[in-house]
């Protein structure tokens, strides 16, 4: 287990999210969070890496609790967070958004611009592109380049095929799959089922800041109610 | 009637044109500390002028210290640029570091609150009356501009100003010092979740911005006087230029510094008492139809 979620309560303000979620993940796995709009997905994702941290829980990756932890630290540790508008830095280059992430590490397995370029081979012919003037698709390749860059042993992506068109949406799958099969943990929320589903080991259901079923993905299509109740819009 | 004769004069039109040049050196290295600062930081520094005033005072007394060696007025320079950025640093952790997540309204108080700090501190160091510092042996004449004198050591300011520029330039294109700033001023938040510990961060621009408020002092010490109000007096002239400008633009602070010096050189020649209306009056006209500022762009700030 590289990720292990307890008891998460978190709040904005007055207004609480979630009321103890719990959520694990195991090395070289994909998890999926699902759940309609407004669940706590992303409120459960910002949790993990700090962004807003829980009043109450714990966040443990790899054997060290991270609770609450500044969200530059909880990158250090090896968790890369893909933010669901991408928000890239609009006014830097592609390479630029690529080296402002490049950590430390060095060795043959890291991972720098030559290395997302030969991923993302699109991203090369952009290389000198403002970030702020890339198609929608072409800002999900980078941000995910962007979170590579940290050499992150966990990858988390928010709502990842939002707003892309369904051909875009498909070499968005096929990356994050290659990703995985390069043995990437990755935990992701995400509304495109197809997509989920197509690319996970496990789904969790959050309704109202509660897990509502945590299992398999052959667990999750056996129980035909849980997208009724859970998911149909 | 203003005294137009004047304008029959090229010397005398030149040796203007260059003291508003010299005027815009000085407004430009304040004035990009401020923007700067404005851009990452999103703090609106008040203390800005403090800190050239600051700086003016700090290389004035290291010079004094060592009377004699020819390099003096160049250590004073460096040690009291550095001196500032040292106070800059301090003035950032301690007092700004609690309010970013605060009102704008909180932290121009709290600026506006070291503004009172740092002038009374100095008028108990330095008293209340008129300092100048000296210049150095090697920039002490004056040269001859189409008939008329020009001192040596504005023509050493003329090429300090866009040497400072393109330091700057290419500290913010070509470093990785100057990306991160440059991704700060785009979404901070996102910067620390790449790993970069955003307080080191803040506190390097501020130091950066308070050398270059210092280094403005530094090198004002020996032509104007040193006085306590200083600080007062260029703080509102440096606003109009990044107001003019365009906050948050290197370029456009330039742009503003170089339009404002002249405006207030050639200004002057009209109105002798009145030469900043001219100021105030552009600054109005940029507000109204480009309120960004000449070279700034529309903030959609997350």
């Amino acid at each position: 287990m590289i990720l292990e979620a307890r008891d998460l309560y978190t709040a904005y303000g007055l207004s609480q999210v979630l009321f103890g979620v719990a959520v694990t993940v195991d090395v070289g796995q994909a998890v999926c969070l699902l759940g309609r709009n407004g669940v706590g997905k992303t409120t459960t994702l910002r949790s993990l890496i700090g962004l807003t941290p829980p009043r109450a829980g714990h966040v443990v990756f790899d054997g060290m609790d991270i609770t609450g932890w500044a969200p530059y630290r909880v990158a250090r540790q090896g968790i890369a967070f893909v933010p669901q508008e991408r928000r890239l830095f609009g006014d830097l280059s592609v390479r630029e958004n690529l080296e402002v992430a490049r950590r430390g590490t060095r060795g043959a397995s890291a991972w720098g611009v030559e290395r997302v370029y030969e991923t993302f081979p699109i991203l090369e012919q952009l290389d000198a592109r403002r970030a702020g003037y890339l198609s929608g698709g072409e800002q999900q390749m980078l941000a995910i380049g962007r979170a590579l860059m940290g050499n992150p042993r966990l990858l988390i992506l928010d709502e990842p095929s939002e707003g892309l068109a369904p051909l875009v949406v498909d070499a968005l799958c096929e990356h994050i799959r290659a990703l995985k099969a390069d043995g990437m943990t990755i935990l992701m929320a995400e509304q495109n089922l197809t997509l989920a589903l197509a690319l996970s080991e496990r789904v969790y259901i959050l309704d109202k800041g509660h897990v509502r079923f945590a299992g398999t993905v052959a667990e999750f299509e056996a129980d035909t109610t849980l997208r009724d109740e859970y998911l149909a819009v | 009637m203003p005294d137009l004769s004047a304008f029959a004069d090229p010397g005398f039109l030149a040796v203007q044109c260059l003291n508003g040049l010299t005027q815009a050196m000085f407004l430009f290295l304040i004035a990009s500390g401020l923007s700067l600062i404005f851009g990452v930081l999103g703090v609106l520094n008040f203390a800005h002028g403090s800190l050239y005033m600051l700086g003016a005072y700090l290389s004035y007394t290291i010079a004094s210290w060592f009377v004699g060696p020819p390099a003096t007025f160049w250590v004073a320079l460096v040690l009291g640029s550095i001196g500032v950025a040292l106070v800059g640093g301090i003035i950032e952790s301690v007092f700004l570091r609690p309010v970013y997540r605060r009102e704008e309204l909180e932290q121009l108080l709290v600026t506006y609150a070291l503004v009172l700090i740092i002038s009374d501190l100095v008028k108990l160091a330095w008293g209340a009356e008129n300092r100048s510092g000296s210049r150095p042996a090697l920039l002490a004449g004056s040269v001859d501009i189409a008939g008329r004198d020009f001192p040596t050591y504005n023509l050493f300011v003329l090429a300090v100003g866009p040497l400072v520029a393109l330091a700057l330039w290419l500290l913010l294109r070509r470093t990785q010092f100057g990306r991160l700033v440059r991704a700060a001023a785009n979404d901070r938040e996102m910067v620390g979740v790449v790993g970069v510990n955003v307080k080191g961060l803040f506190t390097g621009v501020f130091m950066l911005g308070a050398w270059l408020g210092g280094l403005g002092g530094g090198l004002a010490a020996p032509i104007g006087a040193i006085f306590p109000g200083m600080d007062v007096e260029i703080i509102v002239e440096s606003f109009i230029v990044v107001v003019v400008g365009g906050m948050g633009s290197l370029g456009g602070t330039l742009l503003g510094a170089l339009i404002i010096g002249q405006l207030n050189a050639f200004g002057i020649l009209f109105f002798p008492r009145f030469a900043i209306v001219f100021v105030y009056v552009l600054m109005a006209v940029v507000l109204v139809i480009r309120p960004w500022g000449l070279l700034g762009r529309p903030v959609t700030r997350g």
